[in-house]
C-alpha cells in the first residue's frame, strides 16, 4: 500500500501545510472580508427598502384617508347645493302657482259678479217684459188697454208668488 | 494492467531536496496546489466585486460562506465565528481535494493517511490547546460528565479518556478510509472489463456492461461520498471546537 511507505510523508506534509496555509490565508485575508461586507450590504440594503416601503404605505394610508375624506366633503356640498336649488325652485314654483290661482280666483270673482249684475238685469227686465206680455195679450182677447199701473201691480204680486 | 493500489502511488515531478530532506513535489502536492487554487479562485473570483443582487458565479461562495457559518453558529454559537475561517478551509480543501480526486486520472491526496492525520493531529493539538488556555485544569473535568456516581466514573474517566484520545486517529482514518475504499472498489470493477474480454472474448466484453454500469452508480455514490466526508470532517472539527470552548 503506497499510503504506508514514509518516504514522502515529509514532503506531503511540508506541501499540506504549503497549500493549506495559502488558501487559509487568501480566504482569511481576502476572499471572507469581501463576502461578509457583501451580505452585510446586502441584508442592511434590504432593511432600508422594508423600511422606506413602510414609510411609503404610512403616507399612502395618509393620502387615501385625505381623499375619501375630501370626496365625503365635496359629495355633502354637492347634497346641500343639490337640495337647496331643488327647495328654492320649489318654493318659486309654489308662489308662482299660488299667484296664479289668486289670478284666477279674481277672475272667477269678476265674472260671478259679472253673472249676477247680468242676473239681476234680466229678473228685472222679466216683470217689463212680462207686463208689457200681458198688455199685448189683453188687447188682442179684450181689445181694450189695460191700465198699465194695475197690470205692473199684478205681474209684481205673480212673480212674488213665484 | 495496473493493479488497484497503483492509483496511489507518489510520484516525484521535481525533486527537490532541502538539507538531506525530501521534499520533492509530487502529484499529491500538485493535487493540493490545484485544490486550493480552484476553492481560493471559486471564493475570489466568484465574489468579484460583490454585486447587490449576485450571479450564478457569486452564489457559489456566498452559499458556501453561509452554509459553514450556519453550521459553525448551531453547533458552537457565537463564540465560533473566529474559527469561521478555519473551518471553512477545512471543509473547502478536503471537499476541493476528494471532488478534484474524482477526476479520471487524477490523483487524491485525501486517500493519504499521512495527510488526513496531519490535518487531524493538528485540529487535535490545537483543540487541547485551546480547551486549557480557556479552562485551566478544569478542561479535564471533560473526562468526568455530570451527574454520574463516583463509582461509575472509574470505568468513564478511562473510556472518556481514550475517546478523546483517539479522536486524531478516527478523523483522519474515516476520511482515508472512504477515500480508498471507494477508488479501489472503482478500479476493480473497472479491471473487471478487460479482464472478462481477455477470458471471454467478445462475449465477455459483452458481460462487461454490467460492471461498467456498476462502476458509473458507485462514481455517483463516490461523489457524494467526497462531499459528505468534507462535510463530516468539518462538522466533527466544530464540535472538538464547541468542546474546547463550552465544557459541559
Amino acid at each position: 500500500m503506497p499510503q504506508l511507505d514514509p518516504h514522502s510523508f515529509i514532503s506531503q506534509i511540508f506541501w499540506l501545510i504549503v497549500t493549506f496555509g495559502a488558501l487559509y490565508w487568501v480566504l482569511a485575508k481576502a476572499a471572507l472580508p469581501r463576502i461578509a461586507q457583501v451580505l452585510e450590504d446586502r441584508r442592511r440594503a434590504i432593511e432600508q427598502d422594508l423600511e422606506k416601503a413602510e414609510k411609503f404605505k404610512t403616507a399612502a394610508t395618509a393620502t387615501l384617508a385625505g381623499y375619501t375624506d375630501a370626496l365625503a366633503g365635496a359629495r355633502r356640498k354637492a347634497q346641500d347645493g343639490l337640495r337647496a336649488t331643488a327647495e328654492k325652485a320649489s318654493a318659486r314654483a309654489a308662489e308662482a302657482q299660488a299667484k296664479l290661482a289668486a289670478k284666477l280666483a279674481d277672475e272667477v270673482r269678476a265674472a260671478e259678479t259679472r253673472i249676477a249684475a247680468a242676473h239681476k238685469r234680466a229678473e228685472g227686465e222679466l216683470d217689463g217684459i212680462a207686463a208689457e206680455l200681458a198688455a199685448s195679450v189683453t188687447e188682442r182677447l179684450t181689445g181694450a188697454r189695460a191700465d198699465q199701473a194695475r197690470l205692473a201691480r199684478a205681474v209684481k204680486e205673480a212673480a212674488g208668488e213665484r | 494492467m495496473a493493479g488497484p493500489l497503483e492509483q496511489f502511488e507518489i510520484q516525484s515531478l521535481i525533486p527537490i531536496v532541502v538539507g538531506g530532506v525530501d521534499i520533492s513535489f509530487t502529484n499529491s502536492a500538485a493535487m493540493m496546489v490545484l485544490a486550493s487554487a480552484v476553492a481560493g479562485g471559486l471564493m475570489l473570483l466568484g465574489i468579484g466585486r460583490g454585486a447587490m443582487v449576485p450571479g450564478r458565479m457569486q452564489l457559489v461562495p456566498e452559499m458556501l460562506y453561509q452554509f459553514v457559518a450556519d453550521l459553525i453558529r448551531d453547533i458552537v454559537g457565537a463564540e465560533g465565528r473566529r474559527y469561521f475561517p478555519l473551518v471553512l478551509t477545512i471543509f473547502l480543501f478536503i471537499l476541493a481535494g476528494n471532488l478534484l480526486g474524482m477526476i479520471p486520472f487524477a490523483f487524491t491526496f485525501t486517500s493519504h493517511i499521512i495527510v488526513t492525520f496531519a490535518l487531524a493531529i493538528t485540529i487535535f493539538i490545537g483543540v487541547t490547546v485551546l480547551g486549557f488556555v480557556r479552562h485551566g485544569a478544569h478542561y479535564l473535568t471533560l473526562f468526568a460528565p455530570g451527574g454520574v456516581s463516583k463509582y461509575m466514573l472509574i470505568f468513564l474517566i478511562p473510556i472518556e479518556l481514550m475517546s478523546y484520545l483517539v479522536r486524531p486517529i478516527s478523523l483522519s482514518v474515516r476520511l482515508f478510509a472512504n477515500m480508498v475504499a471507494g477508488h479501489t472498489l472503482l478500479k476493480v470493477l473497472a479491471g473487471f472489463i478487460p479482464a472478462l474480454y481477455v477470458g471471454l472474448g467478445y462475449a465477455g466484453a459483452a458481460v462487461g456492461v454490467l460492471p461498467l454500469a456498476l462502476i458509473t452508480a458507485l462514481t455517483g455514490l463516490e461523489l457524494l461520498i467526497a462531499v459528505l466526508q468534507a462535510f463530516v470532517f468539518a462538522v466533527l472539527t466544530c464540535i472538538y471546537i464547541n468542546d474546547a470552548v463550552h465544557l459541559h
